[in-house]
């Protein structure tokens, strides 16, 4: 059989819908949840309303600062429009409006960058295109969408596809000589939760950030090819339930491992969904139309995947350690992977009377803003040329000299001087070209 | 579909080796060092019982003192018992130096530095609490009011009058002077008289509540002594010698800018510190288990050479650079302010060695900071 010939059989192959549909209603549940859950902790407004200075994704500054009620709305309609894709209900419109609101807020302020808030926008975006409406929803119960069972077998596979993508990038970046050969950081991070029952003995031994760094990788390597076949994804699935209750055990990453759990059941096939689910509810449906997919999204969904293989890759386009300069680190599902600290004192000098300011950060940048500029260049050069802004405007100095004596500790080590102290920061252009004011990891 | 499989798992094995190839590192030795099993029950039990106990105690005594000094001042006002009540402050503020390192549990609830040493005093506040006799040093909010502490009593001690004889006429006839005294050391009192009974009851835990975890005992005193030192380096010294502000120097911004003792509570503040660093007893000062031990236990490097003997040294530059510092510290930032800035940027040089190398070294977890999110 010719390459040809073997995706032109898989384009005309067709899978059931329900594992399409247990995604859309779980994922919706997860996305309310999410968001009455930020709501109730109060994150809105320590996360957009604190803070006076926003950093920006590199292209993306022209994004416009929410006023109070903008954010709540924006919030509002995650709310709603979560349930409402859960629910079925609007769908299409709900899935296009919580993917835009999700994105609007995740592009406020990229210090709260996280991937798994980047794998929800992936994902929301995908579902923009699925139809993942056409079966046990309001849309057919209420509104006359004629249901559908079987849908082309790409619709599905491009989410299996994604999630695959995401678990081997995890495995790949993890290994690096810090995780694999000396057990870093999970040899830092196991000792801190000793007084976990049972659990905690084990974090205590050295031993176990090794076997720990070396089943990470194994099951983020594999995880999703064992889940691809049906005998053995019982046990594959066993195991996507240990590992992610294990790091929701072990880190503050909220939602992930929840996320994880509930996505990865795509993996099942549709038998196996309606038996134990739908089969409660209702009789299998008999479609009365044979669900054709638009063929513009073979395409399309061919090139968004590539384009998410080959985006975690381009940090080979950087010399040095990328751990170290973070340049091509983001967007790359490199997920809980090094303990980074750091300071960065910035000064401004007036080039005319030569007289020096040491900025506190603190009276610009919330303590998480900090905490995340001190490691990340791209914002230390934001904050930087804000500051070089600031006192233009409100010290009368025509051309400041800004720079900063950053200092960054990586995995257990002691802290590195992190940026060439003699540049003048404010002179400096972001882009995608190597940041040669970065000093290398030694 | 099963061709589909085979060619995405073709692809992965690429990107397997391609990946592989680009992770090459130079690094020969295990950078981490800390699991060396250390216990930490000598190191929590020197710097509860002989530092932060005794500390607490002495400090609670002379707060007493300075209450009784007060007292009698009021009853009697004289020069006698000016010099006493001044004799009695300096000593509180000088133990204050110690404690003020402390600002954990009971003490960090009660916001300990800003409760007592909101520096430099706000006079006109000040002159108007007098006035109006409106003030409430409970309320929620006073630990933003510059009007009370260490600072109210030096000013009013040491600036509020033009000499000891006007003051002495001042209380004799000013009944919300003599109040305001009053107020000001029962606020002192009631605060250090509940950190002491917190802290007694819950020392015994405190030692126990070893880990590297951003709750356990380490973590809380290695984060304590940090938010000190940077007091010290942002409102001792950096801010009255300009350093945030184009020069513009504020010498009249020094803690205790009346009684002119800024530059002994500084050395004293300085030595505090080193003394919690290297596990020097408070009233014994028998050099016991401390963090220099440590250190020194999990042979932490900095660069080529070890991270305790850089911190060490360090301790001794800043030491050096106050000692440089002749006559007072407002005169010195009026007239030598170099020598200010030059002692501002040895404090600034130790804060990244104890609060980014010491932790990260140690493992320690430390939280500056309440996380508003998750983290991935």
């Amino acid at each position: 059989m010719s390459f040809q010939q073997a995706i032109s059989n898989y384009l005309n192959v067709t899978k059931g819908i329900y594992p399409l549909v247990t995604f859309r209603i779980l994922f919706g549940l997860l996305m309310a949840f999410g968001g009455i859950r930020a709501w109730s902790n109060g994150w809105i407004e320590k996360l957009y309303l604190e803070p006076d200075f926003f950093f920006k994704f590199y292209g993306f500054h022209w994004i416009p600062d929410p006023t109070e009620t903008q954010i709540y709305v924006v919030f509002s309609l995650i709310i709603i429009s979560a349930l409402c894709i859960a629910f079925g209900l609007f769908y299409r419109i709900a899935i296009f409006i919580f993917f835009c609101c999700f994105t609007y807020k995740e592009l406020i302020d990229a210090t709260n960058y996280l991937n798994h808030y980047y794998l929800v926008i992936v994902l929301a975006f995908l579902l923009i295109f699925l139809p993942a409406h056409r079966n046990f929803s309001l849309d057919v119960r209420w509104r006359g969408i004629a249901p559908i069972t079987k849908i082309p077998a790409y619709y599905i596979d491009v989410i299996i596809a994604q999630l695959t993508i995401v678990y081997t990038c995890a495995g790949l970046a993890k290994l690096n000589t810090d995780w694999m050969v000396y057990g870093l950081p999970l040899r830092i991070w196991l000792p801190e939760h000793a007084d976990l029952p049972l659990l905690g003995y084990f974090f205590k031994q050295d031993w176990c950030g090794y076997v720990f760094s070396w089943g990470g990788a194994i099951y983020d390597l594999t995880i999703a090819y064992f889940l691809m076949f049906r005998k053995t994804r019982p046990f594959a699935y066993a195991m996507v339930i240990v590992f992610h209750f294990l790091t929701y055990l072990l880190f503050n990453i909220g939602l992930f491992p929840l996320i994880m759990v509930f996505n990865t059941l795509i993996f099942f096939p549709s038998e196996t969904h309606y038996k134990f689910f739908y089969s409660r509810f209702q009789k299998e449906i008999v479609s009365t139309q044979n669900y054709v997919g638009s063929k513009i999204l073979i395409p399309f969904f061919a090139i968004f995947l590539l384009v998410q293989i080959i985006l975690p890759f381009r940090h080979h386009l950087y010399s040095g350690n990328l751990y170290w300069t973070e340049e091509g680190y983001r967007f790359g599902w490199r997920v809980m992977l090094v303990e980074k600290s750091g300071t960065a004192t910035f000064s401004i000098t007036d080039p005319k009377t030569g007289n020096q300011a040491e900025i506190i950060n603190s009276k610009y940048l919330t303590p998480y803003q900090e905490k995340q500029m001190a490691i990340q260049p791209d914002f230390i050069l934001q904050f930087a040329h804000f500051l070089a802004e600031e006192y233009r405007l409100y010290h009368g100095i025509d051309d400041p000299i800004v720079t900063v004596n950053a200092h960054v500790a990586l995995n257990s080590r002691a802290s590195q001087q992190f940026i060439d102290p003699t540049i003048d920061l404010s002179k400096e252009k972001d882009s995608f070209v190597q940041k040669k004011w970065i000093l290398p990891f030694r | 579909m099963k061709d589909l499989k085979k060619i995405i798992l073709l692809g992965f094995i690429g990107g397997f080796l391609f990946t592989i190839n680009a992770c090459k590192d130079d690094d020969s030795n295990d950078p981490l060092t800390c699991t060396k099993g250390y216990d930490q029950q000598d190191l929590l039990t020197n710097i509860v019982d002989n530092i932060i106990t005794p500390s607490y105690n002495q400090f609670g005594n002379d707060v007493t003192t300075l209450e009784n000094a007060i007292n009698e001042l009021v009853a009697q006002p004289s020069a006698a018992t000016i010099e006493a009540t001044k004799s009695a402050f300096v000593s509180a503020y000088t133990t204050f130096q110690h404690t003020s390192n402390f600002e954990i549990g009971t003490a960090d609830e009660l916001e300990f530095r800003a409760n007592f040493n909101n520096f430099p005093p706000n006079t006109d506040d000040i002159q108007s609490n007098i006035e109006t006799g409106v003030y409430d040093f409970a309320a929620a909010g006073s630990s933003l009011d510059y009007d009370k502490g260490f600072p109210a009593l030096d000013y009013l001690l040491y600036g509020h009058q033009n000499s000891e004889n006007d003051l002495v006429t001042a209380l004799q006839t000013d009944e919300n002077l003599q109040n305001y005294f009053l107020a000001i050391i029962a606020d002192m009192k009631n605060r250090i008289t509940t950190i002491q009974a917190d802290w007694n009851t819950d020392r015994a835990s405190f030692i126990d509540n070893r880990g590297t975890d951003a709750g356990s005992s380490l973590s809380v005193i290695i984060n304590a002594l940090n938010e000190n030192y940077e007091y010290s380096k942002r409102y001792r010294l950096g801010d009255p010698a300009g350093v945030n502000a184009l020069g513009i120097t504020y010498p009249e911004g020094v803690e205790a800018y009346y009684s002119d003792l800024s530059i002994d509570l500084l050395k004293a503040s300085l030595e505090a510190s080193a003394d919690i660093y290297k596990g020097i007893g408070f009233e014994n000062g028998q050099n016991k288990e401390g963090l220099d031990d440590l250190l020194g236990f999990v042979d932490a490097q900095k660069g080529d050479v070890s991270l305790n003997e850089v911190i060490l040294t360090q301790f001794e530059t800043a030491a050096q650079q106050l000692n440089n510092i002749n006559a007072s510290l407002a005169q010195a930032i009026e007239n030598d302010n170099n020598a200010v800035r030059e002692a501002y940027t040895d404090y600034a040089q130790q804060v990244l060695y104890l609060k980014t190398d010491m932790p990260s070294t140690l493992c320690i977890s430390i939280t500056y900071i309440d996380n508003p999110s998750d983290s991935d």
